[in-house]
This record gives C-alpha cells, structure tokens and sequence, in this order.
C-alpha cells in the first residue's frame, strides 16, 4: 500500500497538472511520472515516462533514483548508465537508471519532495550538474 | 463603514428573496491605473471571490493559478478613489468587510511579479535577483549550496550572483544536481 504522504503529494501535483499516478505492484508503491522532457537529439525522443520507487516508510525514508520506460535510444544506442534491473509494471518493462544525489546532497524530508524529485531525476535526461561524466 | 461608503455599499445591494441573502455591487480595477470591471456578488462571498472574479472580468489571470492561492493582492480602493493597504483577510465575507469602518465596495487588483521554483511560488522583491536571493525568498527557501537554478528544461545553470531580470509568471527549476552510480 502506498504510504499516505505520497498519496496526498501526488493528489496535489496531479490537481495541479503534473502527471503522475500511483501504481503498486507486488506490495511496492512506484509514482509514474509522464512526459518527463529530454533533448533530443541525444535522445530518441522529447519525453520519457519514468517510474519511481517509494519506500513504504516515504516520507521518512527518503527517494532515490528512478527506472526509466523502454524502449528507449540514446545516440543511436544505450545510455552507459541505464544499466540496472528491468522490472514490468502496468505490462511495460523499465530499467534501472544509476543516477542518484551528490554525496553530502541527498535528497532531505521537510525541504524535498516528489516534485524536487522529478526535478532532479529530469536533470539526468538534460544532464544537468553531473559531477562525473558518462 | 463611514456614511457616504456606506450608502454606496446600500445602494449597490440587491436583495436575492429565494437564498436570504444580498449582493453587491463591486467595482474591481486593475492598479495603478488599469481598466475596471463591476459586477455583483453576494454579500456572504469571500474577499477572495472578489479578488477572483475582478481578475477574470478584467481578463486578468491571477499567480499562482488554482487551486493555490493567489499572491496577486486585492486594495480597497477609497471613496476619493485613493489605493488603500493591502486587505490581508481574503476569507472574510464581502458583507462582513463592508462593515467595517472606511470600507468601500470599490477595490483595486495589485499583480505582482510572483515566480515559481519548482512548485513554489513567491513574489521578487526587486526588479532584478540573483539566483543566491530568489532561492532565499520565503516561499521558495532553498539553501544555495544545496540546489542549483536552471531555467525550465535547460542545462545551462543560473549563476548564483548573476542577477535575472524578473518578469511575472517566471519559472526555474531548483535542482539537487545528480551523479552517475554509487547510490547514497
């Protein structure tokens, strides 16, 4: 079951435009967020849905990282970071992207929430402010 | 309310039998010198109905659009025509405004440069802000060494004490930058 602040976080964003829904599968809660923006090129297309964990004790716990809808290309191939587990949600397969918060920058309850979230996971399609290269 | 406000409240008032209540005549206009609107509300709406409604007759869209609420500011406006402070207490009743000492049912609409970072929205408080002040705005509130300001979908980063001419409706982005692997 989705944890309840996640619940009113994406009432809220939704009422405001944004789109994003919860889905649960096998007792883990993920918000899909659609419509994410990417340049393209290097990417095969202007947006992307991506899928992000929520820990069942959110928003105690914090978020990190996110799985990103395949199929997907990124010059012509595969983004070297895009390499984590694949899992099926809603009958579509997303894979694991490695894209996290800078050491002694994580994500913090009270001055983050989903939508800094999405802001930052949107950083890594437009490779905003990566401190290591691909 | 003073008497001559006061009979203009009176006069503007119309009687609705089947719900019990009154409604007034408003007139909203847009400060400093704008276009204005009249039109009648009931006297149990609230302040920010007036606000609301002046800026749809005015064909004005108040920031933050709905379901936030509107930093946009609503004025009494004197029986001299004069601005008055800003009315603070949007929840109250038209009616119950009216009767207070001074009041008129003529009121101004102030748009104000709101911006939003991210979800959040606040008013510039100059006409030119560094990325270091619009993140300390109150409303906005991000630590500069935490956050980063882009413009929306862009990578190319706002410089923290390089000022940005301010315009309504801006938007930016705040971003906890990312790395590649290694999780937290």
């Amino acid at each position: 079951m989705c944890p309840q602040a996640v619940k009113d976080e994406v009432e809220a964003l939704a009422q405001r435009g944004t789109a994003v829904e919860l889905v649960e599968v096998g007792g883990q809660c993920y918000v899909l967020a659609s419509a994410i923006p990417a340049p393209a090129p290097p990417w095969d297309r202007q947006s992307y849905d991506i899928l992000v964990a929520i820990p069942a004790a959110y928003d105690a716990a914090s978020l990190d990282a996110f799985y990103l809808a395949l199929p997907y290309k990124f010059n012509n191939g595969t983004h070297p970071r895009v390499q984590g587990g694949i899992i099926t949600v809603k009958e579509r397969q997303w894979q694991l992207v490695s894209w996290h918060y800078q050491d002694g920058k994580p994500w913090a309850r009270g001055l983050d929430d989903l939508a800094s979230h999405l802001t930052h996971c949107k950083g890594f399609f437009l490779h905003r402010g990566a401190v290591n290269a691909y | 309310m003073n008497a001559a406000a006061n009979e203009t409240a009176v006069q503007g008032e119309s009687h609705d039998q089947a719900h019990h209540h009154h409604h007034v005549h408003v007139t909203v206009r847009l400060l400093p010198a704008g276009p204005e609107a009249t039109f009648e509300l009931p006297d149990n709406a609230a302040l920010l109905e007036v606000l609301e409604d002046g800026a749809k007759h005015l064909h004005q869209p108040l920031l933050p659009p709905a379901p936030l609420k509107p930093l946009d500011r609503l004025h009494d406006i004197s029986r001299h025509g004069q601005e008055g402070p800003v009315i603070e207490n949007l929840d109250q009743t038209l009616g119950a405004y009216l009767k207070e000492k001074g009041t008129t049912p003529h009121f101004g609409i102030e748009l104000v440069l709101a911006l939003r970072v991210n979800t959040r929205w606040a008013v510039a408080t100059k006409p030119q802000m560094t990325p270091r002040e619009i993140l300390a705005l109150p409303g906005i509130n991000l630590d500069y060494t935490q956050y980063t300001l882009y413009p929306p979908d862009s990578d190319k980063l706002l410089p923290l004490d390089t000022p940005i001419t301010m315009t309504r409706g801006m938007a930016f982005e705040a971003q906890r930058d990312g790395k590649y692997g290694g999780g937290q």
